[in-house]
């Protein structure tokens, strides 16, 4: 009678097989691979910047390379844009302001002035919070930026190595037309977790701290 | 009490309209410092090509809101 089922003996396996176990060097060979193939943004706007150039950040150590620099989505910035758009025409309308006349002109022109120096200080402000709050990937660890108010940072990293497990959330049809979302890093240890809010193409992201891991 | 009541009578509306003017455009040259501040720390923490554009519009806006307040000292 033949036999239904006969397991493989080692004559079986082909001369030239692969051990299944890695050796160290791999690693760092795949990540040299991975940095060389990105392309170099030069972008100083970008809110995805791969292999950014001239970008470098507090702490960095001397052979650490930022491979990936995250902002908000540009759209995230709309409504602050069109918001600042509509209070620069506004002074047109004061004169619509039964209030307006009443005052001397010195006083008008003190509240024009002063309309136009908070605007300026209104966009500034937002601006500096969409340009300075990164989320940062290098070939070692992840970077999350944060600055909240005038005089409040706080920056939270975690090694690639102790990241456990990477989360995407990309909720809603405006998210997934214009393709950004969340991306959430759980990390080994009491450390806190790291969160990118809003960022651009959350799926390559997730690939690249994949790849790199 | 009285004098007060006699005292808040008599001021002069424009005064006091003055010296809240003076003291929000003071206000703003404050704010404007601590600005040049928190750029300054976001610029060591985040280095960019732009890091010192963003620094000279900072300093730009301290100056405007000097001399905002210099003028309204001035002309009010």
């Amino acid at each position: 009678m033949p036999d239904l089922y006969t397991a493989k003996t080692d004559a079986d396996k082909p001369i030239n097989s692969v051990s299944p176990t890695k050796p160290e060097t791999s690693i760092s060979e795949k990540k040299l691979k991975i940095i060389n193939e990105l392309p170099v943004s030069t972008n100083p706007f970008s809110a995805f910047a791969l292999n950014p150039s001239g970008v470098n950040f507090e702490n960095q150590k001397n052979d650490e390379t930022v491979l990936l620099l995250l902002r908000q989505h540009w759209g995230v910035n709309t409504a602050w844009i069109l918001a600042g758009i509509l209070f620069f025409f506004l002074p047109w309308l004061f004169k619509y302001f039964p209030g307006y006349y009443l005052l001397p002109e010195k006083y008008q022109l003190a509240v024009f002035i002063g309309w136009y120096l908070l605007l300026a200080a209104f966009v500034f402000e937002k601006f500096l919070s969409w340009f300075f709050n990164v989320g940062i990937v290098t070939d070692r660890r992840v970077v999350d930026v944060d600055f909240f108010g005038l005089l409040y940072k706080e920056i939270s990293d975690a090694e690639l190595d102790k990241i456990e497990d990477v989360t995407l959330k990309q909720v809603g049809a405006i998210r997934t037309v214009f393709d950004f979302g969340d991306i959430n890093i759980q990390t080994a240890g009491e450390k806190a977790n790291i969160e990118f809010n809003d960022v651009p193409h959350p799926r390559r992201v997730v690939k690249l701290l994949e790849d790199l891991r | 009490m009285e004098n007060l009541t006699n005292f808040l009578l008599s001021a002069n509306v424009w005064l006091i309209a003055k010296f809240f003017v003076l003291l929000a455009f003071f206000v703003y040259a404050c704010f404007a410092f601590i600005l040049v501040r928190q750029v300054s720390m976001m610029i060591e923490v985040v280095v960019t090509n732009l890091g010192s554009l963003i620094k000279m519009i900072s300093i730009g806006l301290l100056i405007v809101a000097i001399a905002a307040f210099i003028a309204m000292i001035l002309f009010l």
